[in-house]
Parts: C-alpha cells; structure tokens; sequence
C-alpha cells in the first residue's frame, strides 16, 4: 500500500518537475535582444554575436534546444559558466554543501523556535503570553533578514570590537569554527521561517484541541501532557508539515542574501553572483538543481504523512 | 456605508474595533502615516532626498537631524520620509497588478474547472515550486534592474500565490444554491461571475491585498539591497542598507539602524492589519 501511495505521489511530481524545467530553459529565451548584443560588448563572452547565441544555444529552433538542452541535463551536462569557462555541474558541487549546512542548521533553528513557542501559545490561548507570542510572530515575518544580518555585523563590532568570520573556515582545517560561522547565517534564516511555522502550529492545534476526542480524552481524566502530545499534536502536526517543506524553499531564497552578506561560498551567493554578470547557464544549473531539491523534499513530506499518518492512502 | 449613520455611531464603532483589534488599529495608524508621508514628502521632509548638507557627515541623531545623517552629509529622516514613496509605490501597483491577474486566474479556473483548470494548476504548482527570491531575482536577470521590472517580477509571485486562494474561495461560492439558481433562471456565464461570484470572493481578494502588501514591500526593499530597485540617489529604504554606506556603519551605526526600522514597522503594520480585517471579514484564511 505504502510503495503504490509513494509510487503515485512520484508520478505527480514527475509533471511539475518537467514544466518547471520548462520554466527554467524558458527564462534566457525571453532575453530582449540588446541584452545580447550588451553581453557582447561589456562582458566579452564571445568575439561575435553568432558565437554568443550558439553559446546560448539560441540558434536553432525551440523545441529542439530544448530537447537538445534536457538530453544533456539527463546526462549531467549543465554547460559551462559564460565568465570562468568551467563546467556548471562541478562548480554547483563545490558549493551545495554550504547551502546544504546552512539551510539545515536554519531549519534546526526554526523548528526550535516554532514548536514549543507555537505548542504553548495554543494552550494558554488568549492569555497575556499568547498574545506576546503571536505579536513576535508577526515582528519576525516583518523583519528583514538582511538588516538582521547588518545590525548583527555592526553593532558587535562597534559594542565589543568583535566580528563574525568574513573568510569561509573549511572543515578540515578547523571543524569547531566551521560548524560555528553557519550559527548566527543560519538562526537569522530560521527566524522567519520559524515565525511562519510557529503561527501555523497554534492554529492547527487549536483546531485539533476543539475535536471531540480531545474531551474524550481531558474527561478520561488525562494529565495535559498527555492530552497535548499523544493527543492531540500528532493530528496538527499534518500540516505544519506540509508547510514546513515550503519553508525549506523559502529558507533556500533567503541564503542568496544571507551568504552574500556572511561571505559564504554556497548556491545562493553562486546565483547572485551570476545574476549580476548574467551567466545565464549558471543561473539555469542552480534554478535547476534548487527546483529538483524542492520537490524531493515535496515527495519527502509526502511520504512522512503517510508514517505519520496510516489514514493517508490517496 | 449609508452616510445618514450618525456620527456618535461612527465613533463608537470605532472606539469598538480600537477595544477588539488593538494591533489592528495599531497598523491601521502606521500605514496611514506611511501613506500621508509619500504623498506629501515634500512638505514633511525637512531636506530634499539627495541634499548633501554642510560639515554634516555621518552626525549622530539631534535636534537638528531627528535620525543623524549619512556619509554624505544627507539628512536620515528626510530619506526615510521620501523612501515610503517607493515602498508605497511599488507595494500598490504590484498588489494591484498581481491581484487582477490572480482573480482573472482563480475565478475562471474555479468557475470553470476541467482540463483548463488542470492545466493551469500544474503551471502554478511549478511556478511555486521555485523560491520566490529566485524566481525574482531570475526574472530581474532577464529584464533588467529597474522600478517597473520590480513590479512586474513581485506582480507575477503575487499572481501566482493568490490564484489558488481565491481559486479555492470561488470553488465554495460557485456552489451556492443562487449560483445555481442564477443559471436556472438563464443567466450568462460572465453575468454569474460579475454579479454572483466576484462580490462574494471580494473579502478574501481585499484581506490578500493587505497581507500581500507587508511580503510585497519587504521583497521590495531586499531586491533594492542587492541593487536591483530604484536607482540613486533616490532613496529607497533598502538601498538605504546597501551599497558604498555599508563600509561606513561601522562608524555611523544610525545609517543601519532605521531604514530597517522603518521596513519593519511597515510590514509589521500591514501584517498587523491585513491579521485583523482576516479575522472580520474572512475567517476561512485563518492560518494561510
């Protein structure tokens, strides 16, 4: 039962993978001519402008490029950078494992804040610490992450004289300071996601808290631990998931400022930086690469409601 | 409203909703004061935006200048004043534009259903499938940094999100029993969606509106940190945090200081509402 459910859940995922690859094989396409020619002329790729569109795999007809284009996707050829001449493919593993440690430490970050904050502020309802809660909630989806991240850069230094690292630590050559740079990165990310989650949280298990068995469960005469957590927080707990896997997404936008201003050599600070130098088969590898994780990580959540879940059999 | 209600009413009412939704009339205050300061930045800023005034460089804040001034001698206050402009600017045109787009999409889809709204909803859910800072920053690649492709790029996140909302609003409407009833009596599609659908998917569009607005104004000011908004020297206040000033907060923390106040109080304002009208006019969000 369980295989069939994930084996349908895959072949959902399968369509929305290949119309975003669309999307993504899409976006140089719709480059305004003198853009091109503007390439040719700032930034030097080419000698002429028909080198520069072969480049750019512009010459030919669509739906050739792009059958053309996904053949050598599936092949894990990504093309090459238009401003180093090196292979997109090789470029993108050097740098995933940063993006890969930061998103999870912000993500540990995140549900840390959210969920006991979240749990509380739904069982105290409408007391003062509930309404504390939900009003740091809100402050945290309204501050943004980069001016965190500046007052956390300024302030120190001006207060104590202390910096945060500005050079990236590798982990073979100091594994405690490496684990260390990703915290401060990685808990301003995490607040706003954890702010999103921790609201949802409180929803849902009001929700939850209202349910007949829940009385059931408070008129069996059950100590409130047990009402909350073996009752009550595993049936909310459906959709923070589900919502939790659209922050990881989210988390993965923000690391294109938050490793920008940290000066960690990751995806997010890749794709800025190709951004800015319109290095488009750069900037398609890494939109391609970020679309292929999130829905593995859709499929992930999907497959966690099923074990949290025996009731879900789609 | 009928304008026959008496005014003492109108109070009452008012001091009711001050009592029940504090923050909500708490942001209600603070978006009015954003919205009065862009229109008449002119006459509320002290300086002009890009005023580089005489031995003031990176003053701290005074009497004379409430916030301080910058590394180039421009008074703070006045920038954070003309920067609403922008922030307003774009939060508005960009809600109004996605939002259009997004009820065209959500109603016709939820109205009509089948193989159009199947296609359609395999588009959006890849389109969402992408973060939202790299599918804006991709877009900004494609066209260029500037004010209206900031728009355009926000409008089509906005259009893409609020679709399936308002899709999902207009799918429990067209169940009605007057719809229904609208159509028995041989009423034309696009009459049913003019007059039957669209008045009762209008709270859930305004309540989007509202919470868009903060999301819409703060993506807009971190596309003009990383250099992608309103070119200089006009002020925007993300820009206000990037850019040659950076070097300088080491010295002038002030510089860092409230331009990230101001966006915060802003999103905060409009969150705070758009919470607020939610709870009054459309509980079903609750949650989102």
């Amino acid at each position: 039962m369980l295989q069939r459910y994930l084996a349908k859940r895959l072949l959902v995922a399968i369509p929305s993978f290949l119309i975003a690859s669309l999307i993504v094989f899409a976006l140089p396409r719709l480059i305004p001519g003198d853009v091109v020619s503007l390439m040719l002329e700032e930034k030097a790729y080419a000698r002429d402008l028909a080198e520069l569109r072969a480049k750019l795999g512009l010459d030919r007809p669509l739906h050739v490029q792009y059958v053309e284009w996904f053949g050598h996707v599936v092949r894990g050829d990504l093309g090459e950078s238009l401003w180093t001449r090196r292979p997109v493919l090789e470029e993108l593993a050097r740098r995933l494992p940063v993006t890969l440690e930061l998103g999870a430490c912000s993500l540990v970050f995140a549900v840390i804040i959210a969920l006991p904050i979240g749990v509380l502020s739904a069982i105290r309802q409408d007391t003062l610490s509930d309404y504390l809660a939900r009003s740091v909630a809100i402050l945290g989806l309204s501050v943004p992450g980069f001016w965190l991240a500046t007052l956390v850069i300024v302030l120190p230094a001006i207060w104590w004289g202390w910096r945060p690292v500005a050079e990236y630590v590798e982990f073979g050559r100091d594994p405690i300071g490496h684990c260390v740079q990703f915290l401060l990165p990685g808990l301003i990310l995490g607040i706003a996601a954890g702010a999103a989650l921790m609201r949802l949280t409180r929803a849902m298990l009001l929700e939850v808290l209202r349910q007949d068995y829940v009385r059931t469960a408070w008129a069996k005469g059950l100590r409130e631990r047990a009402v909350v957590f073996k009752h009550s927080l595993k049936n909310a707990f459906i959709p923070v998931l589900s919502v939790l896997g659209i922050q990881i997404a989210q988390i993965f936008g923000g690391t294109v400022i938050i490793e920008t201003i940290f000066g960690l050599p990751g995806m997010g600070r890749f794709l800025f930086e190709a951004i800015t130098q319109r290095d488009y088969p750069v900037i398609q590898g890494v939109n391609l690469v970020v679309v292929g994780a999130i829905v593995l990580v859709n499929l992930t959540v999907d497959a966690l409601y099923a074990v949290i879940d025996p009731r879900i059999r789609y | 409203m009928p304008s026959s209600i008496p005014a003492f009413a109108t109070r009452s009412a008012i001091a009711r909703a001050v009592r029940r939704k504090p923050l909500g009339a708490f942001g209600f205050v603070v978006v009015v004061a954003m919205l009065v300061m862009a229109a008449f930045a002119e006459q509320i800023a002290p300086h002009a935006y890009d005023e580089t005034i005489r031995g003031a460089r990176m003053k701290p804040p005074s009497a004379a200048h409430w916030l301080g001034t910058d590394n180039l001698g421009r008074d703070i206050w006045s920038r954070i004043v003309y920067g609403a402009r922008v922030s307003v600017m774009v939060g508005f045109a960009t809600v109004l534009l996605g939002l259009a787009v997004a009820t065209a999409v959500g109603v016709s889809t939820g109205y009509l259903g089948g193989a159009y709204d199947l296609c359609v909803q395999r588009v959006v859910d890849a389109w969402m499938s992408f973060p939202y800072l790299v599918i804006i920053l991709s877009v900004m690649a494609v066209l260029g940094p500037g004010l209206l492709n900031v728009v355009l790029s926000l409008a089509l996140i906005i259009a893409a999100s609020s679709s399936r909302v308002i899709r999902g609003a207009t799918l429990s409407v067209a169940e009605q029993t007057y719809v229904e009833a609208a159509r028995a009596a041989g009423c034309r599609h696009s009459r049913v969606i003019v007059r039957h659908i669209l008045p009762n998917v209008m709270p859930t569009i305004i309540v989007l509106a509202t919470i868009s607005l903060g999301g819409v104004i703060l993506a807009e000011s971190a596309l003009s940190f990383l250099g992608f908004g309103v070119p200089p020297p006009f002020p925007s206040w993300g820009a206000m945090l990037s850019g040659s000033g950076r070097t300088y907060m080491f010295r002038a923390p002030w510089m860092a200081v409230w331009p990230g106040v101001a966006i915060s109080l802003a999103v905060f304002a409009f969150n705070m509402l758009g919470d607020a009208l939610r709870d009054v006019l459309d509980p079903r969000l609750r949650g989102t």
